[in-house]
């Protein structure tokens, strides 16, 4: 399938959380799930520049992302993009930054987790300032959709 | 201070690992790397996946795979177990498995839990 076919782009849209496949620079595989947005047909994926994500990235471009479209109930495929990824050090643009807050802590459902856990906004703060904030986009290259086995 | 911290004890997380709304696997094939969502069941400590039986894995010979279970879609909900092992073929899967996948045990070598819910300071 194509990456911007409509199947393709509405599984995207229900989904929250990708997992993303990497390899290390020895073969080593990696699976770490990330939250996401798309901008320009493109994944963007805050993280850490030492997570082993970044660093597989870094060493080896090819990725593979599950989506399970949740948001949509429980679907009887999940939809795994291939692509290549690279590494933006630092924080992501406003423009991402935004769709993130916008999809992440700001629609109504995730406002009631945040406002139940409001005790620990302080402690988050101070988790994200133990790293330095980098950014995997990955540009993909093809879809498929999988079978769920159950 | 101490480092802040949202890794738990993998025992934390026993809810999430018998219904995980999510599981995943992921490990090399030929130069590519290979991730597919898998039936996942714990049963008397011991891990199996179930795969679809058209992805063809590894030739009976034992796979470092990488094994993920998670769930949540905010942050403070945000909770996964990561296991790092071989995947090897079952020889004997308790009967009560799925006879359309093909099921292999996981042997772990190393696991990593969090969840953000329990967001820490270390002592």
């Amino acid at each position: 399938m194509s990456p911007d076919d409509p199947i393709v782009l509405g599984i995207q849209e229900h989904s929250y959380v990708a997992r993303v496949a990497t390899r290390s620079r020895k073969g080593l595989p990696a699976l770490t799930p990330l939250w996401f947005v798309i901008e320009g047909g493109h994944f963007f994926m805050g993280t850490a520049r030492t997570a082993l994500a970044a660093r597989n990235v870094i060493a080896t471009p090819e990725v593979a992302i599950l989506l399970d479209g949740e948001a949509a109930g429980r679907s009887e495929y999940v939809l795994r993009v291939r692509g290549r990824a690279r590494v933006h050090e630092g924080l992501p643009s406003w423009r991402i930054l935004t769709r993130m807050a916008l999809k992440y802590y700001l629609a109504p459902a995730a406002a009631r987790v945040e406002l139940a856990h409001a005790s620990q906004w302080r402690l988050r703060q101070r988790y994200y300032a133990q790293g330095r904030a980098a950014v995997i986009e990955v540009v993909p290259e093809s879809a498929e959709l999988l079978h769920r086995p159950d | 201070m101490g480092r802040i911290t949202q890794r738990v004890d993998a025992s934390t997380l026993d809810a999430l690992v018998e219904r995980p709304p999510r599981a995943a696997i992921t490990f090399t094939h030929g130069d590519g790397i290979e991730a597919v969502p898998v039936a996942f069941r714990r049963d008397r400590g011991k891990l199996w996946i179930g795969i679809d039986r058209g992805l063809p894995v590894g030739n009976g010979t034992p796979v470092p795979a990488v094994v993920v279970v998670d769930g949540g879609r905010y942050w403070f909900e945000l909770r996964a177990i990561t296991w790092r092992g071989r995947l090897v073929p079952a020889m004997a899967p308790p009967a009560a498995l799925a006879a359309d996948l093909q099921w292999f045990e996981f042997l772990v070598d190393s696991d990593v839990s969090w969840d953000y819910a329990t967001l820490h300071e270390e002592s």
